[in-house]
């Protein structure tokens, strides 16, 4: 499966790259601001930066089932479905390298965030005391507000999971146009409408089960988000176990 | 033995291939003829595991083709399907990195032979370097089936020859090789049967060197008799 991830992250390391030069550059913008006192220069970077988070994680994500379209309904096909792989493999290295993708970047723009955050706000006093500025903010929304590492890293954690499993349904929807869709009119659209009927039900139940475990849908506690992580991890599971279902059945390229 | 077993391929509005019964023996080069969309691809592709049949099976050696058999069933399609980022020397890499039986050696001393340069991008090739490239990485495999749709698609005149040399060393006692092209005549010197596919119906499957001295007639012959209904006389 190696070989299969190492071709799927060369279908994708342009647009990877061009992303971390852009990052690269805003980055050193705002160093140099911030260590030169220059405020404008810093803010604009760091809302830039903040924007290039949001947008580098969402095309990661909608580049792997753009490539997964590309690979179905090209001849490029032939090149995955001729090799001696079956379709779970296949998928599985592409779900592999996106995980790993969405998590690497995250976790960079994590540490670069943290970092210029400690810079900025907190220049020599370092992490804690950022945190504590922040909590203190969060403070006034309630006490289930707490900001410290461990709460970063498992909500974090908890949209990423969440992401890949909506990537997941993408990776679902583009299969089904594929295979019982293909060569039918309007294909792509059904199989849209099924991506945003598949995400709102899932996101339903999600919402009407902690609203009866917990009491309430909103605000934060660890164990809902820990709930949620395992939640999104399952049901990626199984549906990755049924797209590759369809795809060894179905599937003609 | 490659068997095709009542293989029927339905596609919306349409049937590709219509209950096709048919084995290939090791040891033969056989030439699929039949004029475009009569579903000479579309079995072909079955056979290589990229289409499923809607009735039926293909059977390699009796088991039914899937991802086992891939191992022993070499596809060449007649469209071009490299990827755009690869060069010359990727397309070797690629397929070292997934057939076991890929022999880089091989794919380099042909290349050379076709004239094509490692670092060359395949997406700046003409379609008869495409077709030359095609034709070098599905035969630097060493396997039991090769089939190849349309090898000489694109490839002039002159080059014509030495991918025909190219492919006929492949083979051998125990290999299939099965070779569709319109270009009959040029297939009439190498192939010893020849399968007909029309309207999605086999429709026989001829020895060529008995249809020279039994019938006398040519495979072009043959084949405007079988296709255009036209009677021929014997060759001289």
């Amino acid at each position: 499966m190696g070989k299969l991830i190492k071709y799927e992250f060369r279908k994708s390391w342009m647009v990877k790259a061009i992303i971390l030069a852009i990052t690269a550059i805003f980055e050193v913008m705002f160093l140099v601001g911030a260590i030169s006192g220059n405020d404008d220069v810093a803010l604009s970077s760091a809302v830039f930066l903040t924007f290039i988070t949001i947008c580098s994680i969402f095309i990661i994500g909608v580049l792997s089932i753009f490539i997964l379209h590309k690979d179905l309904n090209t001849k490029q096909s032939y090149m995955l479905f001729m090799t001696p792989n079956s379709t779970f493999k296949i998928l599985g290295a592409k779900i592999i390298e996106n995980f790993g993708s969405i998590l690497l970047f995250s976790a960079m723009f994590l540490l670069i965030g943290i970092g210029d955050i400690t810079l900025w706000v907190a220049k020599s006093k370092g992490v804690k005391d950022m945190f504590n500025i922040i909590n203190a903010i969060l403070g006034e929304f309630g006490e289930d507000y707490q900001l410290d590492f461990f709460n970063v890293a498992i909500s974090s954690a908890e949209q990423i999971v969440s992401w890949v499993f909506t990537i997941m349904v993408g990776f679902f929807a583009v299969v089904l146009s594929a295979s019982f869709l293909n060569g039918r009119k309007f294909n792509g659209f059904i199989s849209f409408i099924v991506f945003l009927v598949v995400t709102y039900i899932i996101e339903k139940i999600f919402y009407c089960s902690t609203n009866m475990i917990f009491g309430t849908a909103t605000g934060y506690s660890l164990e809902k988000t820990i709930c949620s992580i395992v939640y999104y991890i399952v049901l990626t599971v199984v549906l990755y176990i049924v797209t590759a279902s369809i795809m060894d059945r179905k599937l003609s390229v | 033995m490659l068997e095709s077993i009542e293989v029927t391929k339905k596609f919306v509005g349409k049937v590709a291939v219509d209950g096709i019964n048919m084995q290939l023996e090791p040891g033969h080069i056989y030439a699929l003829l039949g004029p475009n969309g009569s579903g000479k691809t579309t079995w072909m592709k079955m056979a290589a595991g990229l289409i499923k049949p809607t009735f039926g099976e293909i059977r390699y050696n009796g088991e039914p083709i899937g991802i086992e058999t891939r191992n022993d069933i070499a596809y060449m399609s007649t469209e071009p399907y490299f990827y755009d980022w690869m060069t010359v020397g990727d397309v070797g890499n690629y397929y070292q990195d997934f057939f076991k039986d890929f022999s880089m050696e091989r794919y380099d001393y042909m290349i050379g032979q076709m004239t094509l340069e490692k670092k060359l991008k395949v997406k700046s090739l003409s379609s008869g370097m495409m077709a030359k490239l095609k034709v070098a990485a599905t035969m630097a495999r060493d396997v039991s089936v090769y089939m190849l749709d349309e090898p000489l698609n694109g490839i002039d005149l002159l080059a014509r020859d030495s991918v025909m040399n190219m492919i006929l060393q492949a083979a051998g006692e125990n290999k299939i090789l099965l070779i569709s092209s319109h270009l009959v005549e040029e297939l009439e010197a190498v192939v010893d049967k020849a399968i007909f596919i029309k309207e999605a119906h086999f429709a026989g499957i001829v020895d060529v060197e008995e249809l020279r001295t039994v019938d006398g007639i040519s495979l072009a012959d043959k084949y405007r008799q079988v296709f255009a209904g036209i009677e021929v006389g014997g060759v001289q």
